[in-house]
């Protein structure tokens, strides 16, 4: 395969799609965070909350 | 499962008794794979390579030189491990076809005790869906029923083992496409703690969501396949704290939270099934709800697009039309997302983690329905249940998410059919990095709904 990039265009239903998937997201999105909520460490670990209790 | 197949377990004792031989286990499975071709749950299928290694199994244990418990038995693997002697396409357009040469560390593993690597399975496109209806081979046909999907995107290896092609199976899980096809079939899955399965050569799909994992006709069989999936792994760094597989008891009473409320619906068939399991167990059961937890949907997607759209950014610039329509859709709706979108998204996935940590009480474990409704149809575009209205896909992955968001471990167990004959399965989630733990309390509750519908 070549390393030379392709410009496809995008459809029209394409673009429709990702304008629906980024809205449904961003609403998704807007929920309160705890303002007393203390960040835990960037990097993912699911024990994290576990291990301060 | 179908009929009474038998298990890996089973498979793994009459390896041993003399009963059966590696070469007549996988002849028995390379038959039926072509007896069940039409559900189109192989990508790929060698009889000579699958019969070269039964064969190579069955002269060690002739010699007394047998590797493993599981040597000799045949496991379908998912099209997204890479294999050194079968091509990996995540059943996508974009990859050449063309072997790899290297094999993932799970396959590694595999490979040392000796398992037979039965084949490739046919999946979602670059493990991106939930149903196994978009695969550039098309879709997997749920064995119970023909007309509904599998569930995705690890629908080959479990529609393969619901029809008794292989007992066991690899999966990956991002979003519930272990448990979720488990769950549509009838089989167990289980997604291990985010970090304690080497994800090295599973060819990603949101690295921070992603767990690889087995499927299999029982519980006992995960407990055999797992020391293979968990353990440190120096080629994944998300591994450097992850334990060797021990098998453990519980024989504590067990505490369970029934999450239900607004944002975790179900049907009453559903409903009515999973209670009754509980009801059935010996565990002290506590229903609690979740705040906004229809929201952390959205929160799971921000990470999903934003990580796989990152990943593939070098592939859709050099060959787009190696994409099917609507995954170029998704990935090119990632790459717009914002920095604030995705951070917004890792902050409110804290805050889930936190609340399931230190808000919910005292809990061993969190139960579910898998999924809220049984298996869509292949052209079921959305589902109703609990008086809503949901997209085929988000009902699909409605609860299994938050073991994903949270990288809880999580098991699913088949707890019946519905009327329609469709299998309903409920999901176990642990605490983190406690696999072993809640692989115990799933076979003790199963142990106890056994002896109740006894």
């Amino acid at each position: 395969m070549s390393d030379k990039e392709v410009n496809v265009p995008l459809t029209v239903e394409q673009k429709q799609e990702i304008v629906d998937i980024l809205e449904r997201i961003r609403a998704g999105l807007n929920i309160p965070l705890d303002s007393q909520f203390e960040e835990p460490a960037h990097i993912f670990n699911p024990g994290v909350f576990n291990a301060k209790k | 499962m179908l009929k009474n197949n038998k298990n890996l377990t089973e498979q793994c004792a009459d390896l041993a008794s003399g009963k059966e031989t590696s070469v007549s286990l996988t002849m028995k499975a390379l038959d039926k794979a072509e007896e069940y071709s039409y559900l189109n749950a192989f990508v790929v299928l060698d009889r000579e390579k699958s019969l070269d290694q039964a064969v190579a199994s069955d002269k060690r244990r002739a010699n007394g030189n047998c590797l493993s418990p599981i040597d000799g038995v045949p496991i379908a693997v998912k099209d997204n491990y890479l294999t050194k002697d079968y091509p990996t396409t995540a059943c996508s357009g974009a990859l050449p076809l063309e072997p790899s040469g290297q094999d993932a560390t799970i396959i590694a593993n595999l490979r040392e005790a000796g398992v037979v690597i039965f084949g490739k399975t046919n999946m979602d496109e670059w493990a991106f869906s939930p149903t196994n209806v978009n695969s550039n081979i098309g879709p997997v046909l749920n064995p119970h029923n023909t007309n509904h999907v599998t569930g995705g995107s690890s629908g080959g290896s479990a529609a393969a083992i619901a029809s008794g092609i292989v007992s066991a199976g690899l999966g990956s899980d991002t979003g519930g496409s272990i448990r979720m096809p488990a769950a549509a079939c009838g089989i167990y899955g289980f997604k291990p703690s985010y970090g304690r399965a080497s994800r090295h050569g599973v060819l990603p799909l949101s690295w921070s969501l992603d767990a690889p994992g087995p499927l299999a006709s029982s519980l006992k069989d995960i407990e055999l396949l797992l020391p293979y999936f968990l353990g440190e792994d120096s080629k994944d760094l998300s591994t450097v704290s992850s334990a060797k597989f021990e098998v453990v008891e519980h024989n504590e009473a067990i505490n369970v939270i029934h999450l239900t409320g607004e944002g975790l619906e179900r049907s009453d068939e559903i409903d009515t099934a999973v209670k009754r399991a509980l009801e059935a167990s010996s565990a002290v059961v506590k229903e609690a709800g979740l705040s906004h937890v229809d929201n952390y949907y959205e929160a799971w997607e921000a990470i999903i697009f934003s990580e796989a759209a990152s990943y593939h950014q070098p592939l859709l610039k050099k060959n787009p039309g190696g994409f099917s329509s609507g995954l170029r859709a998704k990935l090119e709706a990632g790459s717009q997302l914002s920095a604030l979108d995705v951070l917004q998204a890792q902050r409110l996935r804290s805050q889930l983690m936190h609340t399931f940590a230190c808000e919910l009480g005292d809990w061993d474990i969190i139960v579910t329905p898998t999924l809220p409704v049984t298996a869509p149809t292949l052209n079921e575009e959305e589902q109703e249940f609990g008086g809503k209205k949901v997209h085929a896909h988000k009902s699909m992955l409605w609860f299994c998410v938050l073991g994903n968001m949270t990288g809880y471990p999580c098991v699913t167990i088949p707890i019946g059919l519905s009327k329609s004959g469709l299998p309903i399965g409920m999901m176990l989630m642990g605490k983190p990095n406690e696999d072993e733990k809640l692989l115990a309390i799933a076979i003790k509750l199963e142990s106890a709904l056994k002896k109740h519908s006894v």
